[in-house]
């Protein structure tokens, strides 16, 4: 890169200047809890002063590397190199936050003054849960992605996400029952939570029938492509629609955070937060390994693979 | 002629010299729904909370059924593909098709399920909401079925599968629209619930057609 620094030019400051209000008025008056507020309003500011910094004084190398590497990944080539180069350290932060995460909350992090010990499985189940959301995410930015521009290996990622994050809802379903029967009394209540997690599941399956029955591999992978793409719509308004029909039924509302949310305690927070990215990482890992296997499948014939593989 | 009015009339056309295909979703909903009162009880409380669920969720499988002969017959003769190496955009003849296969199969449903309610006991102030919300609610079912329609097209014997896709997609239009009726039974205002279902067939009216373009192209191996 030989681009020259831009200097920072004045609305720099005043933007930052202005950013920075924003911030202390956002710490002052958002009625989260504590900690949470400190990390999301410092790290947020901290970020998008970065961002922008960098944006403005190295903006044609910003630019120049997103597409890069957007570029770069679009080719499955590419895509199998590099990919390559991360998955070690990728493994390493997932195996290493999960380790640190489950055993510190699994054995060290305090009792639940009601709940005792039982809770704990706590650690396995919210990470299921929003990894089995943000995986549902991911896939629909992926339909996205390979209808718009027609990526090859968009298609190939939804079919890689959607076999784990069918495991990881099945996991969050399965341990929230397990919690459920000493806290609830029951296996199952429908609750609003854990009825929107079962349609994501059935969602997640939907993406995975439709991918199996379709013979042409890239066929296959664009109606999966617009599935998850009408899925990601049906996900937030299955939400709010969960929620309306769970207070209109006014039942068994035991929600265990109370109605703000994560009112957990930093002891508990801390090794939650840890397993919560342990298992993004592992997520990362598993689609990662399962994209590239069925890269080398799909790219069987080209010159590059028989390299590879030799 | 429009494309629009050229499409909804050979639709309605083809649709009306084959009863079968009104009368079966029809026939299908009043069975279903008279199954309930013999397996369940034939007591009128317990078929009066039961009623706005159960006339909900078989019209919602009637809808369901009716979709594999949306496009089925037009991929076996060839006419989907003529429609797809046509110029111009797929929107409106989308949209007729729905129009017509609405028409058809879903107007059918509203127009019988008062009927279905009083069977069930429903207080007659309340089929009302039954019918009205169900207005609302079958033409969003519709279009968000054919979606998945379009995309196992091409798929054999795909019925199970449409059912597989398209039922989670249905949760939201199912919620609303039997919650609305449970509301009525209840007596509280519906107005909002209706509102809202009147903003689902909005969305799914304004986008759907686009999205059930891109999964005929999809399905035709564009």
């Amino acid at each position: 890169m030989t681009e020259t620094a831009r200097p920072v030019p004045g609305h720099f400051y005043l933007w930052s200047g202005l950013g920075l209000l924003v911030a202390v008025a956002l710490y002052v008056f958002w009625q989260a809890p504590q900690p949470n507020r400190t990390v999301l309003v410092v790290g947020g500011y901290l970020l998008s002063v970065l961002f922008y910094f960098g944006a403005v004084r190295y903006p044609h190398w910003y630019w120049q590397a997103l597409v890069r590497w957007y570029h770069q990944l679009g080719s499955p080539r590419h895509f199998y190199r590099i990919s390559g180069v991360l998955l070690p350290y990728l493994v390493a932060l997932s195996g290493g936050l999960l380790l640190v995460g489950l055993i510190w909350g699994l054995a060290f992090s305090p009792p639940h003054h009601e709940q005792g010990n039982s809770y704990r499985i706590i650690y396995l189940h919210v990470p299921a849960a929003s990894g089995a959301m943000m995986g549902y995410m991911a896939m629909g930015i992926c339909g996205l992605v390979s209808l718009v521009w027609r990526m090859k290996m968009a298609e190939v990622a939804i079919k890689a996400i959607a076999p784990f994050g069918a495991t990881l809802a099945a996991v969050a379903l399965i341990t929230g029952a397990i919690w459920g029967r000493p806290t609830w009394g029951t296996y199952w209540i429908w609750d609003a939570r854990l009825t929107s997690m079962l349609i994501l599941f059935f969602m997640y399956l939907g993406v995975m029938g439709l991918q199996n029955a379709i013979a042409d591999p890239r066929q296959a992978g664009r109606a999966a492509s617009l599935l998850s793409l009408v899925g990601i719509i049906n996900v937030v308004i299955v939400r709010y629609s969960v929620d309306w029909w769970h207070s209109l039924h006014q039942g068994s509302s035991m929600s265990i955070f109370g109605a703000g949310g994560s009112q957990i305690h930093p002891s508990m927070l801390a090794p939650l937060l840890i397993s919560m990215f342990g298992t993004y990482f592992l997520f990362a890992v598993a689609v990662l390994i399962r994209t590239r296997t069925e890269v080398l499948w799909r790219e069987r014939r080209s010159r590059w693979v028989k390299e590879v593989l030799r | 002629m429009s494309v629009f009015a050229a499409t909804l009339r050979r639709e309605l056309l083809l649709g009306l010299r084959t009863p079968a295909e009104i009368i079966n979703p029809l026939f299908f909903f009043v069975v279903v729904v008279s199954l309930f009162p013999l397996a369940l009880t034939p007591s009128p409380e317990t078929l009066r909370l039961l009623a706005p669920g159960v006339v909900w969720v078989a019209a919602l499988l009637a809808v369901m059924l009716s979709l594999d002969s949306l496009f089925r017959r037009d991929e076996e003769c060839g006419a989907l593909e003529q429609l797809l190496v046509a110029p111009g955009e797929l929107y409106l003849p989308v949209l007729a098709r729905l129009c017509a296969h609405w028409l058809l199969t879903g107007l059918p449903l509203v127009l019988v399920a008062p009927l279905l309610g009083y069977m069930t006991y429903l207080p007659v102030e309340v089929l009302d909401t039954l019918w009205q919300s169900l207005l609302l609610g079958t033409p969003a079912l519709t279009v968000i079925g054919a979606i998945g329609a379009a995309l196992t097209v091409s798929v054999r014997r795909g019925g199970i599968l449409l059912a597989l896709l398209v039922l989670p997609l249905y949760v939201p239009v199912l919620v609303f629209g039997a919650g609305s009726v449970g509301r009525a039974l209840d007596g509280m205002e519906v107005s909002s619930v209706l509102a809202v279902l009147g903003a689902i067939l909005a969305l799914a009216v304004s986008l759907g057609p686009f999205a059930v373009a891109l999964g005929l192209r999809i399905s035709s191996g564009d």
